[in-house]
């Protein structure tokens, strides 16, 4: 596809790094000389300097010839004006990110009005995913597939935990049912689990299965986590207002830590029911005396990295159950999971792969059959969503009968209403959602691919 | 510095080169030569020593900029040396030495012999040394990017390296999409002058050699005479236009095709280029008008010699030695000059010469307004400071270049006017120089040092100086 990307920051370059790869023709727009001169030392795109929301040096761009156009510069406004302009020169799919919530209130006359067809906020996007993580705090990391009928959990072997130096076939009556191992993260390597499969203390886990079975799966471990009743949350910015948006409904509470008195008065407004705190969020003291021992999460989310992942560490250090920290930077997660920092969140991380998954979703209508696709431990694995149309070679046969390629897994299998985390008699019928996971260097373009 | 990564890329290059002899070795066939056996044998040799570099193992995928440039110097000279095997196996050129003087001068387009007597040497040498002109004239490395599976992002500052002029623009987002529109561009453009050579009445195998030279803007001829003797003026006039055509950047083409006229007609670069070209031929054909007899003939005659020098090309129908010197001293402003970027022909390049005039004329109202602040621009884009100064410090380096190298070459104790153009003539890939190296001379008169100093004159200049430069920095030899 021809991807036209304006603005190349962290986001624009994050999304063009992965979409190249997949082999698309990708042109960034961007003012910035040297941001430019990065891509195009390191990226197989064309660069175009200039102002991506002029009818002219869009028309450089080849906005005739593209597909979509991501406008992920640092201001709401030209990203407006960018998808407006583009589609009054041609019809083309837009994608825009908008920050501002009083922007993103208006949603859907951004939608109708001024052209953009999706319209992704990455604060919001971020305080979801934190949301999510709350609601399941055993696991390091939740990802909800098929509208949350089923989730991903990540959690790591310790040691002398049940896991440890166990092999995969062993776990057959123990686990609970309807929960299966997808992936294995062992010294920055990716491994999908067989039967003869050995666990080791260290191994990041990537396990499916429905809520029940997952919290049953904790419990059995002894890791289970009771539910985050209370919150306590460092920096006062958008994520933070978003974050206590969110959660308040779920009753928990929330107690906001912040260190500019002019946000704490508009925080106090527009969250009656949180607790807001005029501080300096990295002083001990101060969050002593608010009992950070009390509270069973606690998240830092102000606005500089460094702060973030300190405050984090510190409160790992006091106990408290959960920690999740947001970076801004988008390299970072595996080497603060080495500090003892399970749950980072990166809101322009985020962004970047909901706009991946989005053109990965175009191309579906474009002829392949690849509905979404999900990308862990940095993309070294991925879950990819088939719709089981055509898929003569798999229809209708016992899964245990099918001789899958190596290192590939049928993850989950949704048959109407229902969800089925596999075990060997189920088959895949035609209309069925199915998701499978292989390793990066395995090509699975159609649901056929993935028979030897 | 990713060593196993350079060796490993070189082996799948030099794979590659193995197959640009393969139409040599069919000539040799169809002429029942005894050169068959040759070729097989260079063939094998390219071909085990690729294979076995490119069974090294990979273990890092990263490639530095100057991983690039390390790559672009050590294939360039991997690959003349192995191009010379044909030469030297078949004692045509018995000594080695004067055989990669001689491949060297075929890849990198100049056209510098050290042959007295071209019509003796089998057709398939001949053809060889053509077609290397063709595949060093818009890149070999290029030409590897085609046929080798997909290499990553990083692969441009391989192509950066190695193409002409200060910066590459990109076409398409593609980098192999950019190397086939090229080298399509390029394939049909040198069957066109094949064809029209054949209709003004030039044997088949004649026209590919002469159009393979012109198109790489390189200048080996099969005749001893080189296009002087077919005495046509058809023919001047056919390769007159080829040659310039191929000094123009071929990305303008590209925008021919599609349909982007008026940008064209705007490009700085060619205005430059054509005026320079008009001004040149009318000031030559004036003053040579009396030695000729005649407007026509001083015409054609002064449009292929400024044709020849300007896009570097070398191929000769009249001895401009003879000449006055008022046309002399054009011609020899002319080989510093030379084309546009983006084409296959060498020089400073025209951009260049325009972006300095620019910087010049800046400077030069900064004397008396020593605060204004005053942008450069070409094609309606502003320069940043450092691409004046980086093309500023190019110029310069350049010189310095000729002006050592040259220094190097007298030793040889030839008088000033061919030592001097010989070094010129070599840096900017023409061919002949004026004096003794003119275009009815060769270099063979220069002894081995020499020889070799103007080799790596000419793959400094077909490679832009840098890639070379940074085989020379010690920081390069050490490890982190």
């Amino acid at each position: 596809m021809n991807i036209i990307i304006i603005g190349d920051g962290k986001v624009g370059y994050t999304i063009a790094e992965h979409l190249e790869k997949e082999e698309h023709d990708i042109t960034i727009i961007d003012n910035n000389e040297e941001a430019l001169k990065k891509a195009d030392d390191n990226l197989d795109v064309m660069c175009i300097k200039g102002n991506g929301a002029r009818k002219s040096v869009l028309l450089e761009a080849g906005i005739e010839m593209a597909d979509i156009l991501i406008a992920v510069t640092s201001r709401d406004e030209m990203n407006m004006v960018c998808c407006l302009m583009a589609k009054k020169i041609c019809d083309v799919r837009t994608v825009a990110r908008i920050r501002d919530p009083e922007y993103y209130e208006e949603f859907s006359d951004l939608q109708q009005n001024v052209g953009i067809d999706v319209v992704i906020n990455p604060e919001y996007a971020a305080a979801l995913e934190i949301a999510n993580i709350l609601q399941f705090p055993s696991a390091m990391n939740v990802e909800p597939f098929f509208g949350g009928r089923v989730r991903m959990v990540e959690f790591k072997v310790k040691k002398d935990d049940m896991l440890d130096g166990l092999k995969l076939y062993q776990l057959g009556g123990k686990w609970p049912e309807n929960t299966l191992v997808l992936a294995v993260e062992r010294e920055q390597k990716a491994y999908i689990p067989g039967g003869d499969f050995e666990f080791q203390a260290g191994d990041r886990l990537f396990v499916m299965g429905h809520i029940k079975s997952l919290v049953e799966m904790f419990r059995m471990m002894h890791r289970y986590v009771q539910k985050v009743h209370s919150v306590m949350i460092a920096g006062g910015g958008r994520t933070s207002y978003y974050l206590a948006k969110i959660i308040e409904r779920l009753n928990i509470s929330v107690k906001i830590i912040e260190i500019s008195a002019k946000k704490c008065w508009r925080l106090s407004e527009d969250l009656p029911q949180a607790m807001i705190i005029e501080g300096d969020a990295t002083d001990r003291d101060l969050l002593e005396t608010e009992n950070i021992d009390d509270v069973d999460a606690f998240i830092t989310m102000t606005g500089r990295d460094e702060e973030n992942l300190i405050t984090a560490m510190y409160a790992v250090d006091r106990g408290v159950d959960k920690v999740i920290a947001m970076t801004t930077r988008v390299n970072l997660p595996s080497v603060i999971n080495k500090l003892g920092l399970d749950s980072v969140v990166s809101p322009k991380l985020i962004t970047a792969s909901y706009i991946i998954g989005y053109v990965r979703g175009m191309q579906n209508s474009a002829g392949s059959i690849v509905e979404s696709l999900y990308k862990i431990m940095d993309g070294k694995a991925e879950i990819i969503s088939f719709i089981a149309n055509d898929a003569k070679r798999v229809l209708n046969i016992p899964l245990r009968e099918l001789k899958l390629k190596k290192e590939v897994l049928i993850a989950c299998i949704q048959h109407g209403s229902k969800t089925i985390v596999p075990h060997g008699n189920e088959r895949i019928q035609e209309g069925d959602k199915v998701l499978i996971v292989t390793k990066e260097d395995t090509l699975i373009l159609s649901l056929n691919d993935i028979i030897a | 510095m990713n060593n196993r990564l350079i060796a490993h890329l070189i082996g799948k290059i030099l794979m590659v080169e193995s197959i640009f002899m393969v139409p040599a070795l069919i000539v040799s066939f169809i002429y029942r030569e005894d050169e068959t056996l040759v070729f097989l044998a260079s063939i094998g040799a390219t071909l085990i020593v690729g294979f076995l570099m490119s069974r090294i193992k990979i273990k890092k995928k990263k490639l530095s900029a100057r991983d690039g440039m390390l790559i672009v110097s050590f294939s360039w000279i991997l690959i003349s040396v192995f191009g010379a095997l044909p030469a030297y196996l078949s004692g045509s050129i018995p000594h080695f030495i004067d055989a990669l003087f001689e491949s060297i001068s075929g890849f990198t387009t100049t056209g510098s012999t050290i042959l007295t007597d071209v019509e003796v040497l089998p057709k398939s040498i001949l053809f060889w040394r053509s077609l290397t002109h063709w595949f060093g004239g818009m890149g070999v490395l290029v030409f590897s990017l085609l046929l080798l599976p997909s290499m990553n992002g990083q692969t441009l500052q391989i192509m950066r390296a190695e193409s002409p002029g200060p910066s590459t623009s990109k076409l398409v987002p593609k980098i192999k999409d950019i190397a086939k529109i090229l080298y399509s561009i390029y394939a049909v453009m040198t069957a066109v002058v094949i064809v029209a050579l054949m209709l003004a009445g030039m044997p088949l195998y004649d026209s590919i050699i002469h159009a393979v030279g012109a198109a790489g803007t390189g200048g080996f001829s099969c005749k001893n005479l080189s296009v002087a003797y077919y005495e046509s003026t058809t023919i001047d006039v056919i390769l007159s236009i080829a040659m310039l055509a191929f000094g123009i950047n071929f990305s303008l083409y590209f925008m021919a095709l599609t349909g982007k006229w008026k940008e064209i007609w705007k490009n700085e670069e060619l205005r430059a280029f054509l005026a320079c070209v008009a001004g040149a031929v009318f000031f030559i054909t004036l003053d040579i008008i009396k030695q000729t007899g005649g407007i026509l003939p001083a015409l054609r005659y002064s449009l292929f010699q400024v044709a020849t020098i300007v896009s570097t090309t070398g191929y000769a129908t009249a001895d401009f030695n003879l000449w006055p010197t008022f046309s002399k001293m054009i011609l020899l402003a002319l080989m510093f000059v030379g084309s546009c970027a983006g084409s296959t022909a060498g020089g400073l390049k025209q951009i260049r010469l325009v972006i300095m005039g620019k910087a010049l004329s800046r400077s030069a109202r900064q004397v008396s307004h020593p605060r204004s602040v005053i942008s450069i621009k070409t094609e309606g884009k502003t320069l940043d400071n450092n691409i004046v100064m980086s093309i500023g410090i190019f110029c310069v380096l350049y010189v310095i270049l000729i002006g050592g190298a040259a220094l190097l070459v007298s030793l040889d104790n030839y008088d000033i006017e061919t030592s001097f153009t010989a070094v010129l003539a070599t840096v900017s890939n023409i061919g002949p120089g004026i004096g003794f190296v003119g275009p009815m001379g060769n270099f063979s008169i220069f002894s081995d040092f020499s020889k070799l100093v103007l080799s790596f004159c000419m793959l400094a200049g077909r490679l832009e100086i840098f890639p070379l430069l940074v085989l020379f920095q010690r920081t390069t030899w050490k490890k982190a």
